[in-house]
């Protein structure tokens, strides 16, 4: 069975316990900080792939670094994905919780690079731009990236926006080199 | 030394860039997660549509097969050493097209439309879809014309007509591609203004190679443009380094270029060669994708594989402007095995078969057709009434000729009519035989077969037969020219013209000198 359709399972568990329990919210914060802290460190999750290592050293490792940061629940849930010797997972699972969550409260992510700067003015302007074009609320995550020349992409899941200028000397050249046949 | 001046460059440049629009660009990514052997799967691309067109970087383009729950496989139309894993996908939104029209007659191109002859780019601004659907059943008509492949064997006794599905079944070196150069060579005379005096449409042709050496399909052009065929004819080659995947739409990229001139009123002629590498070619693809294989380790569609295919040679009704396309798929048998997978599904799939047999071939009956076995589900609506008249004997003395050949080898032993039966037989088929590249136009197949099954070969030694049959018909085409010319404008036997027939051929019998 592909890893995908796994961490799914066991993030969708979650959820509807989180619901039926009525603590989603810690749960959800919980989750957020358990996923920061396996982004940020590699040894984590290099501790959790490792077969060499025994489980029960690896669920002390876990109730350790978060213990008194986390609900109970959350902390029996680690408990249960060593348990039943997932923990390899623990990463998508949480990451499938989040985007899961999003999708339920219609949330969108979305990857903004700018070649500069972008104005607090505009930020907002894009914020109401891209809410009418998906249809959902966005979550703006701004980054910048010379190689862009001028302009910016957005990126929402697999759709991009380019309005780079980048993108645009691109086209030109494949206008150029087009001439008469295409393959279009 | 002519100068190009930098002001004329700008205006050209400044043209260039008029058409040019800047607006915001919308379009679909996916990431490179695995790739190797003409295949890539690819994260993301979430909204891409079955068979539809991506880009890799590079130039290299692919189509989506394979929708997955967390990934899509495509198959690479180019060199798979271009793309690395972490590439990024771009979705074009649209299915593979191929150009089309008559601009594309002449040239020897891929399966994507790209010249591969070194003559330059191709002008035409008509695509068509590379996958279309077949038509249904109103927009169809029955075949009625004949498609005059110009050898006397199969125009004879198994004919072909404009619109219908001709499998051409045989083994290795047996003489199918033969067959089927015969068959566009022979189109010539359709597009002389000869042919519109006498209501013959013209005939385009698409030749498609799939998998087959370089070398050959240099040596097929080569032939075609000594015979003057390559000005209606298009050539698409696949050839055998070419990736599975262009292996794989080549005869789709041959039935679009010949479905333009179908659509159009005209008619056209594809040829298939052949289909058994493009079999082979989806299932390396297949089993590259990860599709369950099935027997004999095809992927489960191969059916549907060659039916779509073969399902859109067809005679449109005249509503539709009654132009026709038709296909002759040749399929390699491995030693006479015709019960195996491919070959048995495409043979329920077209409207006949010509066996070509390696006994026969080895044995000097060129072209190899086994007669008996070989059929033509269309039959006498694709043919001339003259042929018709004269046809029908042919099939009958061959078949009880082959029925007491066993007994050939008891010579003296034999009762006079089993021993005329045999003579007439031994003639006949020597009557059949055909060299490579010398279509007989279809007024002097009729006398030929005539003179055959009206005993006028009795005296004539089996070696001199193809002799006589010569020198004959160059009698006939000196002295009595009006023969040819009556049944190539009354496309029937009269009775009168069966009269000047037997005159003719009573008056050159004496004349002909037999070699001792």
């Amino acid at each position: 069975m592909s890893d995908l359709n796994i961490a799914n399972r066991y993030a969708t568990a979650l959820i509807e316990l989180a619901e039926e329990k009525n603590s989603f919210e810690s749960v959800s914060a919980d989750v957020q900080l358990v996923f920061n802290t396996l982004k940020t460190s590699r040894d984590l999750r290099v501790v959790l792939d490792s077969p060499v290592i025994k489980r029960e050293n690896k669920f002390s490792v876990l109730s350790e670094i978060f213990s008194g940061k986390i609900s109970a629940d959350s902390m029996n849930f680690l408990e249960f994905i060593v348990h039943k010797q997932r923990e390899n997972l623990l990463y998508m699972i949480m990451q499938r919780f989040l985007s899961m969550n999003d999708i339920k409260q219609g949330i969108v992510n979305a990857e903004v690079k700018s070649s500069v700067e972008f104005v607090d003015e505009h930020k907002s302007k894009l914020q109401k731009k891209l809410e009418e074009f998906t249809g959902k609320k966005v979550r703006i995550s701004f980054s910048l990236d010379k190689e862009l020349i001028g302009g910016f992409t957005v990126r929402i899941d697999d759709t991009i926006i380019d309005a780079s200028l980048k993108h645009q000397l691109e086209l030109l050249k494949e206008q150029f080199l087009k001439g008469n046949t295409s393959l279009n | 030394m002519a100068e190009v001046r930098p002001d004329e460059v700008s205006a050209i440049l400044r043209k260039q860039l008029a058409g040019f629009d800047a607006e915001v660009d919308i379009y679909d990514v996916g990431t490179v997660l695995q790739v190797g052997d003409g295949i890539a799967r690819v994260y993301g691309l979430s909204q891409v549509m079955a068979s539809e067109l991506v880009e890799f970087p590079n130039d290299v383009f692919g189509m989506v097969l394979n929708l997955e729950e967390d990934s899509v496989g495509c198959v690479l139309f180019g060199d798979t050493s271009l793309i690395k894993e972490g590439d990024t996908v771009k979705r074009t939104k649209r299915v593979a097209s191929m150009p089309v029209g008559e601009a594309m007659l002449g040239r020897v191109v891929n399966p994507i439309g790209i010249p591969i002859d070194g003559k330059g780019a191709i002008n035409t601004d008509k695509f068509l879809p590379i996958e279309r659907k077949a038509l249904g059943v109103i927009a169809r008509q029955g075949v009625k014309q004949p498609l005059q492949t110009g050898i006397v064997a199969i125009d004879a006794m198994i004919p072909i007509g404009r619109g219908q599905r001709e499998l051409i079944i045989g083994d290795r070196q047996s003489g199918k591609t033969a067959i089927a150069i015969d068959a566009i060579i022979n189109q010539k005379s359709t597009h002389t203004p000869e042919a519109k005096r006498l209501g013959v449409k013209p005939v385009y042709c698409v030749y498609v190679a799939i998998g087959q050496k370089s070398s050959t399909i240099a040596q097929v052009v080569a032939k075609l443009q000594e015979h003057g065929a390559m000005d209606y004819t298009t050539v698409i080659s696949a050839s055998a380094s070419e990736p599975a995947p262009l292996q794989f739409i080549a005869p789709y990229s041959g039935a679009t270029l010949g479905e333009y001139f179908r659509d159009n009123g005209k008619d056209a002629l594809v040829i298939y060669d052949d289909l058994s590498k493009q079999a082979a070619a989806y299932r390396e693809l297949s089993l590259l994708l990860r599709r369950p294989p099935g027997r004999e380790a095809y992927p489960g569609d191969v059916f549907y594989l060659h039916s779509r295919l073969l399902e859109r040679a067809s005679k449109l009704s005249d509503a539709e402007g009654g132009g026709s396309l038709t296909a002759l798929p040749i399929i390699e048998t491995q030693q006479g095995d015709v019960s195996a997978y491919i070959p048995t599904n495409v043979i329920s799939i077209t409207d006949g078969q010509i066996y070509l047999e390696s006994s026969l071939f080895n044995a000097g009956v060129r072209p190899a057709i086994n007669v008996g076995i070989s059929v033509s589900r269309v039959g006498g609506n694709a043919q001339i009434k003259a042929m018709k008249r004269v046809a029908g004997s042919l099939k009958l003395d061959l078949a009880q000729y082959r029925e007491l050949e066993a007994f050939a080898k008891f010579g003296s032993d034999l009762d006079k009519a089993t021993k005329r039966t045999l003579a007439k037989g031994a003639r006949l088929v020597e009557l059949l035989k055909q060299g490579l590249y010398c279509p007989v136009p279809v007024e002097k197949q009729v006398v030929a077969v005539y003179i055959g099954t009206n005993d006028y070969l009795e005296t004539i030694p089996v070696a001199d037969v193809k002799r006589f049959e010569k020198e004959v018909l160059e009698f006939i085409e000196l002295k009595y020219n009006d023969i040819f010319e009556s049944i190539r404008v009354e496309k029937d036997l009269t009775k009168e013209v069966t009269e000047k027939i037997k005159a003719a051929v009573e008056e050159f019998l004496p004349k002909f000198k037999k070699s001792e």
